[in-house]
């Protein structure tokens, strides 16, 4: 609609009335108006219907719509592109193709008179640690160049301009990306799948020369004029991706899409030919639906690592059916259902089995994928994957099937092909075991158990690819709630298995995200558990602890120690047989101690399931996490030797296991950092925060709350060296992320008070002031005032308020902030220091001069026992007192 | 750093030259800080607020001045932001090569600098109606300035603030079309 600016006031002023309305007292008013003038009433409900519908795009700004543009803000024009007719290395420019976030792409030809091929000639941008590319190029080159295969555009070489910035040379494909091919010529889904196994060849080929691309996507699919898929970049992912330089931009660098990438690539595991399976199972799925498998969204943060766990993906045909996005995908005269319909099925499964979650559950190899998508094509049945839950269940079933009465439960119609339910089998092998009743032991029963819940976890944690039925699937949910009822009606005669299946049930439910459901679940397992079972056997201990860490999760922590207390003390005397049962119900009590403050009692806690993991040989992950845990715990009490030598051992081990820049490593250095600080050496602090930014910022996204802590801290350590505004602008960048991803809480604290801290050292008071105003808004509707960041929080914001002048409220925040924190961590700490000086402070303000200095020296000897006499927050100190 | 700030002034006083070199260099400043930033996909509040801290210095300017001074940055980073799609999309319909791109978070990123592209388009036709609103746009949206900033900022209130905000969405919501931003998913 085109207004002119007079209409535009009139509406203007309208909406201003009438926004500040409510429902029922606007629609009157628009009523009335309609009376006086119906056109521009009409043209207010537009504008008033379109305020309704707003989606809140527009208010996250331009970052969140379109963060590849903001990223490429920093590219480009800054570094204007080559000349034609310039020399990179043996080759001369033709003219720039494009860019992107990695440098240039241009068409060159080689120089040499008689040569016509044309390249393509990626130059990278200045930052990129040259000399290390250039050294892994050099050791990959001859791998890379050795890939000859119709299929993959071929590497031709390698090297670093005058400019000093490297470049790759590769034959040009000239053409458009697989997924705007397939778009433009409306390709219907048989030619797509075709399309897709040649890539898979491709792919497969190049597994076969131990080269894994680690970047797979469609803008790295190109297909040519003939139809023919040439697949880009391999291997130049693993050449960029150990390249490490803190100051070139990080996340956007890393060679990797999220929203291509395999959960392993997300959080920084191990990668292998099984994560480019992911990849092409997440360009097979948007290929055949038009849209992502999933949505990631960079900017959340716990919640990213919580929603990878959780990320389950639906089925491709469903997706199809219920998407507006189906005419993205473009098929052309065949309209989306008919083709979700095709796709249901055999298709559906081979697409989600390349994307399973775990990469032992996938396609092994790309060579797997691509025969299976020529089965379908064929129309033959699709081979059996190992790992699968249609597998394992296929042969459970074969295992129970003689001598079953057949009678018509069926838990999930995932066997109705065969014929035989789930229920049946077990109940039949449960029939057995009644025959030898008195021969089977406790721990028979339990193994049982954990082979239902093992299965069942597995059919519904993930969404099965089997799942099918004619006239269209029906969801896991319905089966979910189905097989719950049964549990009630069919097992009545078999409490203990019922109680089994609800403790799994309940897990299940938890992992959906349903807390009152599930503690419902699990309520009722206890019962039934302590019913089958002696009070105190192992089996009623699992749905404890159960209950114990819903209630951690439903946010009252506290509320799970009385079952904890109770799993602990059933599970001891299995400690050895037991051991990993016994060490979670132990971490669930620490957790459950640390928040009452009794952090002596879960360092004690820890320190026990440090033992049980040592002599049981866990992995190197588990035993790596038990070091660091205890380690950090035992900084917060002061215990500095102790802690510096377990998170050394923890540091160690994680680079053997795992390699230097793992992010297993982060725990670990993040407590060495303190105690170089306790120390006092800052050096040696700096090296160490370094370290763990650039590897946090390799490793995660930029909003994970790792990657924003070493921000903060690194921020930190360039105010505490004079940067002061870098420091600052690191710093409030840290806090930007968080606040972008609505996370609140102690790490966004954290950083308020190393603003505050840090501002206060270059003498801006009243900013100081602000932030550690914003933390404790923050631990006020957090709830978290007793926490021990909040009770720091609480002493330096008392500070501000002494010096600001506001004495009395200063004494009483200071003094209730040291009272709280000589109850959490012992009669010394820094913490408390901070407190004292505080206090001093404050006394100072309300001008009762002989306490103030009595309070400060209290200060000062407290920040000698922790740190020595000359540990900078001491001398500190004393400078304080010398102005007072 | 002193230039920036009497640029501010003269611009303020309506001399439009000053006024252009005041855009060209928080443009060019913006420009730069971006290319060092630390870190590709970053928020554009701490461009504008570095851009800020560097050059003028906070101190010395008086609230209208910093006033100005960020509603030029939000219009400088909206004209880079424009710049940048503008070429980026010029790049892909090119020589049909596919550029190489990172962090596509969208299913179809094709769409995204057209997008931007247009919301360009819809804010120039509200600035012959409304050019309050288009400020307000630009300081929140290309900006990133929280509207908590901008109402201290201009001294007006946040809860008027907020109305302009739903005025000036409606208005591009329904300039864009159906679909339009609400297609984009971040």
């Amino acid at each position: 609609m085109n207004w002119s600016p007079e209409r535009w006031a009139r509406l203007s002023s309208l909406l201003d009335e009438l926004l500040e309305l409510d429902t029922v007292a606007r629609e009157q008013r628009l009523q009335d108006m309609a009376r006086e003038d119906a056109a521009l009433t009409a043209e207010v409900r537009t504008l008033l219907a379109e305020d309704a519908r707003a989606s809140g795009v527009l208010d996250r700004g331009v970052m969140a719509i379109a963060p590849t543009v903001v990223a490429g803000l920093g590219t480009g024009a800054t570094q204007p592109a080559l000349p034609p007719d310039t020399n990179v290395g043996a080759y001369r420019i033709v003219r720039l193709l494009g860019r992107g976030g990695m440098g240039e792409v241009y068409l060159a030809q080689r120089s040499e008179p008689g040569f016509d091929q044309q390249v393509a000639l990626k130059l990278l941008k200045r930052g990129m640690d040259s000399d290390e590319v250039l050294r892994r190029f050099v050791q990959e080159r001859r791998i890379l160049a050795q890939l000859s295969h119709p299929h993959v555009a071929r590497f031709l070489d390698g090297g670093v301009n005058a400019d000093g910035r490297p470049y790759f040379a590769m034959e040009f494909v000239e053409g458009s990306t697989l997924t705007e091919f397939a778009h433009a010529r409306a390709l219907g889904l048989r030619e797509r799948v075709t399309l897709l196994a040649s890539v898979c060849d491709a792919v497969a080929y190049a597994h076969s020369r131990l080269v894994v691309h680690r970047d797979l996507k469609p803008s790295n699919i190109l297909v040519d004029a003939n139809g023919q898929p040439r697949v880009l970049d391999f291997g130049i992912a693993k050449l960029l991706d150990d390249s490490s330089d803190a100051h070139a931009t990080a996340t956007g660098t890393r060679a990797m899409s999220p929203a291509y990438a395999a959960p392993e690539q997300i959080l920084g595991e191990a990668v292998g030919t099984a994560t480019d399976v992911y990849s092409l199972g997440a360009v097979a799925f948007e290929l055949f639906t038009g849209s992502l498998p999933h949505l990631r969204n960079a900017g959340s943060t716990e919640a990213l690592m919580r929603e990878l766990a959780l990320e389950t993906t639906s089925r491709p045909s469903q997706v199809l059916r219920q998407s507006a996005h189906a005419h993205t995908a473009n098929f052309g005269k065949l309209d989306a259902s008919r083709v979700a319909r095709e796709l249901a099925g055999d298709l559906d499964t081979i697409v989600l089995t390349a994307l399973q979650r775990e990469p032992q559950r996938r396609y092994a190899t790309a060579a797997a994928f691509a025969e299976d998508l020529r089965r379908w094509l064929a129309g033959r049945t699709i081979a059996a994957r190992p790992d699968t839950a249609g597998y394992r269940m296929a042969k459970f079933v074969r295992r129970h099937r003689g001598g079953v009465a057949t009678f018509a439960i069926s838990l999930l119609a995932l066997v109705a092909a065969l014929g035989v339910s789930l229920w049946q089998a077990h109940l039949a092998q449960q029939q057995a075991r009644r025959a030898d009743a008195e021969a089977a032991s406790a721990r028979e029963n339990a193994q049982r158990s954990r082979r239902v819940r093992d299965f069942l976890i597995s059919v519904f944690a993930q969404e099965d690819p089997l799942r099918h039925t004619e006239g269209g699937a029906t969801t896991l949910a319905q089966a979910f709630d189905d097989a719950l009822k049964r549990v009630d009606t069919e097992l009545a005669d078999d409490p203990a298995l019922q109680g089994d299946l609800l403790d799994d049930f309940g897990e299940i439910t938890t992992t959906k995200g349903n807390f009152p459901k599930a503690q419902e679940l699990f309520e009722r397992a206890l019962v039934l558990a302590e019913r089958t079972h002696a009070a105190n056997d192992p089996a009623v201990a699992e749905t404890l602890v159960n209950l114990g860490v819903l209630a951690d999760y439903r946010g009252n922590v506290l509320q799970g120690k009385p079952y904890l207390q109770r799993a602990v003390a059933i599970l001891e005397p299995y400690a050895r047989e037991r051991p990993s049962e016994y060490a979670n119900a132990l971490s669930a009590l620490a957790k459950v101690l640390h928040h009452e403050g009794d952090l002596r009692g879960g360092v004690r806690l820890m320190r026990r399931v440090l033992d049980i993991q040592r002599e049981a040989k866990v992995p190197p992950e588990a035993l790596v996490a038990a070091l660091s845990n205890v380690a950090s715990a035992q900084v917060s009490l002061g215990e500095y030797v102790e802690a510096e030598t377990l998170a050394i051992e923890a540091l160690a081990l994680a680079e053997r296991s795992f390699g230097k820049d793992s992010a297993n490593v982060i725990p670990p250095l993040w407590t060495l950092e303190t105690t170089a600080y306790q120390r006092g050496d800052i050096d040696g602090e700096q090296r160490l925060v370094e370290r763990r930014l650039a590897i946090a910022r390799a490793r995660f996204p930029a909003a994970h709350p790792w990657a924003v802590a070493a921000l903060g801290e690194s921020g930190y350590m360039l105010m505490r060296k004079g940067q002061a505004k870098e420091g600052e602008a690191r710093l409030r960048e840290a806090l930007h992320l968080l606040e972008q991803a609505g996370n609140a809480g102690e790490e966004a604290q954290m950083i308020q008070r190393r603003l505050w801290q840090g501002l206060r050292r270059s003498g801006d008071r009243r900013a100081a002031q602000s932030a550690i105003e914003a933390a404790w808004k923050d631990c006020t509707s957090l709830k978290q005032r007793g926490h021990k960041m909040c009770l720091t929080v609480r002493a330096n914001r008392a500070q501000s308020l002494a010096e600001a002048g506001q004495g009395e409220i200063a004494l009483g925040e200071a003094d209730a902030a040291a009272l709280a924190l000589k109850a959490q961590l012992g009669e010394r700490s820094d913490e408390l220091a901070q407190a004292l000086e505080a206090r001093a402070s404050a006394l100072l303000t309300l001008r009762r001069r002989d306490e103030a200095l009595a309070a400060q020296r209290d200060a000062i000897a407290m920040f000698e026992g922790v740190y020595g006499a000359q540990h900078t927050a001491t001398l500190q100190a004393r400078e304080a007192l010398a102005r007072m | 750093m002193a230039e920036v700030t009497e640029l501010i002034c003269r611009a303020r006083a309506g001399d439009k030259g000053a006024s252009d070199r005041l855009f060209e260099a928080v443009y060019a400043d913006l420009h730069t800080l971006a290319a060092q930033q630390l870190r590709g996909a970053g928020g554009t509040t701490s461009l504008v607020h570095e851009a800020y801290f560097r050059l003028a210095r906070p101190q010395s300017l008086a609230v209208g001045d910093r006033q100005h001074f960020f509603a030029v940055a939000a219009r400088a980073m909206r004209q880079l932001s424009i710049d940048h799609a503008r070429r980026r999309a010029a790049d892909k319909r090119g020589a049909g090569v596919a550029v190489i791109e990172l962090d596509d978070v969208a299913p179809s990123a094709l769409a995204r600098d057209d997008d931007l592209l247009a919301l360009d388009h819809a804010l120039a036709r509200l600035a012959d109606l409304d050019p309050q609103l288009v400020q307000l746009v630009e300081m929140r949206f290309f900006g990133g300035l929280e509207l908590e900033e901008i109402a201290a900022l201009c001294g007006r209130s946040e809860r008027t603030l907020k109305r302009d905000w739903r005025k000036a969405r409606a208005f591009l919501h329904h300039q864009l079309g159906e679909g339009g931003l609400d297609e984009l998913v971040a």
